[in-house]
């Protein structure tokens, strides 16, 4: 096939040239080292304290067994909560810790918080204090939250001891002679925001931390009594490496930079090897060349990102929390836009070294541009219209005509937020949409500048 | 069916084609209304210095460049006609003035691409592939990379990239400036046995003895216009009967082979010979003159007496080159 042969040879040329394999290999791994390198280690060096919202729907501990365990002062003495907890639930005692969590800092201990709570009773609300950035997440407590953590106590006494606590019997002394203890019941706390907004990202990575630090510690249950939350110990800030949060927009920044490479490469035909003349009298049409530089855009980068993913989580510590072939996805669908972009530098440049080098300097601002690295200032164009992963309406703003940008979003939604690649189907959409129409006229434009009229000398 | 051309014999015919580059200042009018046409089965040369307009005219031919005016003819068909495309696309090939090659690729892959991009069948390909490789004695290089051959096996390749899809019509844009002796030796025969497949082929060159030896007519081009047209002998006869003798002079700066060429033209001597033409080619002095060697002892006394030292002297035929003398009063090279 025409076409496939069009992309092995330009495959060809880029494995042989040592040079080419040397930038193709060790680009990834310079970015992945040098990004991970100045944001890894710098960590949250900012204590900002993040507003969150809540919605507490937690319906408490069943009445017939808080009046049991409140009859049986020795069971109670011995599990790790006490009468308060009874009364208002876990979900409360939870949103106590939230309030007074503070900071760690290596001098003096910090009295600054690392939230202030906000209670909404109606979501709907709640939602729209995100929406309007009120608040930078939405914490939403479902209502089996106590009885999901009273299942995780017994399933974790039942994994220490074979027996759950409502079997215990035959005690010398007592027995459990009240309601069944829940077993197996499972619920999700949501964690509403827009995950866009850099204040979202930093609040959801801290408060993941602080979920898995009370999961980690039901699960090493003791007997000591008390509050649970209270053990809690003062968040360390360098614990927290925004490489992780960083990492997407670098994946996505891979993926502009490959239009450089395309275009450098389609420019040396025309400027340097001048085989154009060749290809253009020849029976080669202008589509299958460029659907056989497209195939060739697709597998370098396929290549390229590999290593970077393959990098970040072997090496660097990247930990993805979603799905990483769904991610992959959406970088290849983003390479449909670089491809665009290599196209029209291509139709423009006239020497393969000016090619790359303005491709270089084009794609960093516009990296920038789609958040890749930090959030870029917010200039709104629609208030609340664009869906996000979690089903908020968040603002439409000028950097949203950028596929890039989605691509980013759609990216930190996978990777971070453990969303589906249909969760975020409004990113892929315009991810993938904008692109084919530049692709389209980009094509027209590289055919028209090289395929058609003059080629100088 | 038999086309109108294939009656008439005429592979190319080209009418008042013309081309201007850039505007105002930089304004080059590169190829002047030029008309001619090409016969079924000749070598048509085209010899000029350069900046002639040369590979202007051939590009404008085979449509890497738009005409600004003119008409090009291809066997009848008129290549703007988008119906006629791929028929002429598959008649077509160029060897391109510069080298066109995928340096990264080796001779074979490169011809191979060539075989794919006119989709031709794999097994038609292999043998002409390998035949064209064996014709240009590079059947030890077919694996070797491009960019690791020298200058003129390069060349080489670059003769046949064009050749692969087997066109009946070959536009040759100067095939060996640079080359080796020997290579342009492989590649001068290669271009002359091109006829004897029934090909046609248009060759540029600014090389006098390229031209003369290959081509069955010679289009002499200068500035973008033809000066003249014609075959090479009656070119070369058209300037005038007689011997050419050329002088190696002691001091070859411009300025003194000019003076002495200026005393010879026109000059008399007793015995009524009149020196009908002198000028400087190729750093050498060169007069022309009916019988000259009964004459010769006064010819050398008129430029000895004016200080010309003589290292050598000798008679030979007329060039091309001193047709484009005579005609523009400047030599090829420059
Ligand atoms: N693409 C171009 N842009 C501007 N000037 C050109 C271009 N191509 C050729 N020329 C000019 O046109 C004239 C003819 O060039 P060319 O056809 O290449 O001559 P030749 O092949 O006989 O050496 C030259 O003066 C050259 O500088
Ligand atoms: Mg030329």
């Amino acid at each position: 096939m025409l076409i496939l042969d069009i992309a092995i040879r330009f495959l060809k040329e880029l494995f042989r040239l040592k040079i080419s394999l040397v930038v193709l290999l060790a680009m990834p791994a310079f970015m992945g080292f040098m990004f991970a390198f100045a944001f890894g280690s710098a960590g949250l060096d900012e204590a900002e304290t993040y507003t969150i919202g809540i919605i507490n729907n937690d319906e408490g501990i069943g009445d017939g067994l808080a009046a049991y365990l409140r009859s049986d002062p020795i069971l109670l003495n011995n599990l790790p909560f006490n009468e308060t907890t009874l009364d208002k639930g876990f979900a409360a005692d939870f949103i106590d810790i939230l309030n007074t969590t503070i900071y760690q800092t290596d001098e003096e201990k910090s009295e600054k918080r690392i939230f202030s709570v906000l209670e909404y009773d109606d979501q709907e609300i709640g939602q729209q204090a995100v929406e309007e950035r009120q608040i930078d997440a939405l914490v939403v407590f479902p209502e089996n939250y106590s009885n999901t953590t009273l299942s995780a106590f017994n399933n974790a006494f039942f994994f220490q001891n074979s027996i759950y606590i409502h079997n215990l019997s035959y005690l010398p002394y007592w027995s459990y002679n009240g309601p069944p203890f829940p077993i197996n019941e499972n619920s999700e706390i949501l964690i509403i925001g827009d995950e866009g907004y850099s204040r979202y990202q930093i609040a959801k990575i801290i408060l993941d931390k602080i979920f898995s630090i009370f999961n980690e510690q039901i699960k090493a249950l003791n007997y000591a009594g008390g509050n649970l939350g209270f053990s809690l110990a003062p968040i360390t800030l360098e614990e927290y490496s925004i490489f992780d949060i960083i990492f997407p927009g670098i994946l996505v920044f891979a993926v502009l930079m490959q239009a450089g490479m395309m275009a450098a490469f389609l420019v040396a035909e025309f400027a340097e090897t001048k085989t154009i003349a060749r290809v253009r009298l020849s029976l080669i049409k202008p589509y299958e060349y460029i659907a056989g530089v497209t195939i060739y855009a697709f597998v370098i980068s396929f290549i390229q990102l590999s290593i970077l993913m393959v990098l970040a989580i072997v090496a660097l510590g990247f930990n993805p929390a979603g799905n990483v072939i769904e991610a992959m996805i959406v970088l290849m669908l983003t390479i449909v836009f670089t491809t665009a972009l290599g196209f029209l530098l291509a139709g423009v440049f006239k020497s393969s070294d000016t090619a790359g080098q303005s491709a270089g300097f084009l794609m960093t601002p516009l990296a920038f541009m789609s958040g890749a690295f930090m959030e870029a200032p917010t200039i709104t164009i629609l208030p609340k219209v664009f869906p996000t992963a979690s089903g908020l309406n968040r603002d439409f703003v000028l950097w949203d005509i950028l596929p890039s940008t989605h691509a980013v979003n759609a990216l930190r939604s996978i990777l971070l937020y453990e969303f589906s690649i249909l969760d975020v189907w409004a990113d892929v959409l315009f991810v993938i949409i904008p692109s084919l129409v530049l692709l389209f006229f980009s094509m027209i434009f590289y055919t028209k500048r090289r395929f058609r009229g003059d080629i100088p000398n | 069916m038999q086309t109108l051309s294939e009656l008439t014999d005429i592979a190319i015919e080209v009418t008042n084609l013309t081309k201007t580059f850039g505007k105002g200042e930089q304004k080059v009018e590169a190829v002047k209304g030029i008309s001619l046409t090409v016969k079924k089965g000749e070598i048509f040369g085209f010899l000029g210095p350069n900046g002639a307009g040369k590979t202007t005219s051939l590009r404008m031919i085979v449509g890497l460049l738009l005409p600004d005016e003119g008409k090009v003819t291809i066997f009848g068909m008129d290549p703007k006609d988008g119906k006629n495309s791929k028929t002429l696309k598959k008649l077509l090939g160029i060897i391109p003035q510069e080298i066109s090659l995928y340096e990264e690729l080796t001779v074979e892959e490169n011809l191979w691409f060539m075989a794919n991009a006119y989709r031709i069948q794999k097994e038609s390909a292999a043998n002409r592939i390998n035949n064209l490789i064996t014709k240009m004695g590079l059947d030890s290089k077919r694996k070797s990379l491009v960019k690791n051959l020298s200058g003129g096996l390069k060349r080489r390749v670059n003769v046949i990239m064009g050749l692969v899809h087997d066109p009946v019509l070959v536009l040759c844009d100067e095939p060996t400036p640079g080359l080796d002796p020997q290579s342009r030796v492989v590649v001068w025969e290669f271009i002359q046995n091109l006829p004897k497949e029934g090909k046609t082929v248009i060759l540029t060159t600014h090389f006098m003895e390229e031209a003369d030896r290959l081509s069955d007519r010679v289009a002499i081009i200068d500035h973008g216009e033809i000066l003249v047209l014609n075959t090479p002998k009656k070119l070369k006869a058209s300037i005038g009967e007689g011997d050419l003798l050329e002088f190696d002079l002691a001091d070859d700066s411009e300025e003194h082979l000019q003076k002495m060429a200026d005393l010879l033209k026109g000059f008399t001597t007793s015995k009524g010979l009149t020196v009908e033409d002198a000028y400087i080619s190729e750093g050498r002095m060169v007069m022309r003159a009916l019988n000259v060697i009964p004459n010769l002892a006064q010819i050398l006394n008129r430029i000895e007496e004016h200080g010309a030292v003589v290292d050598n002297m000798a008679i030979r035929n007329t060039t091309l080159e001193d047709v484009f003398i005579n005609l523009t009063g400047r030599a090829l090279r420059n």
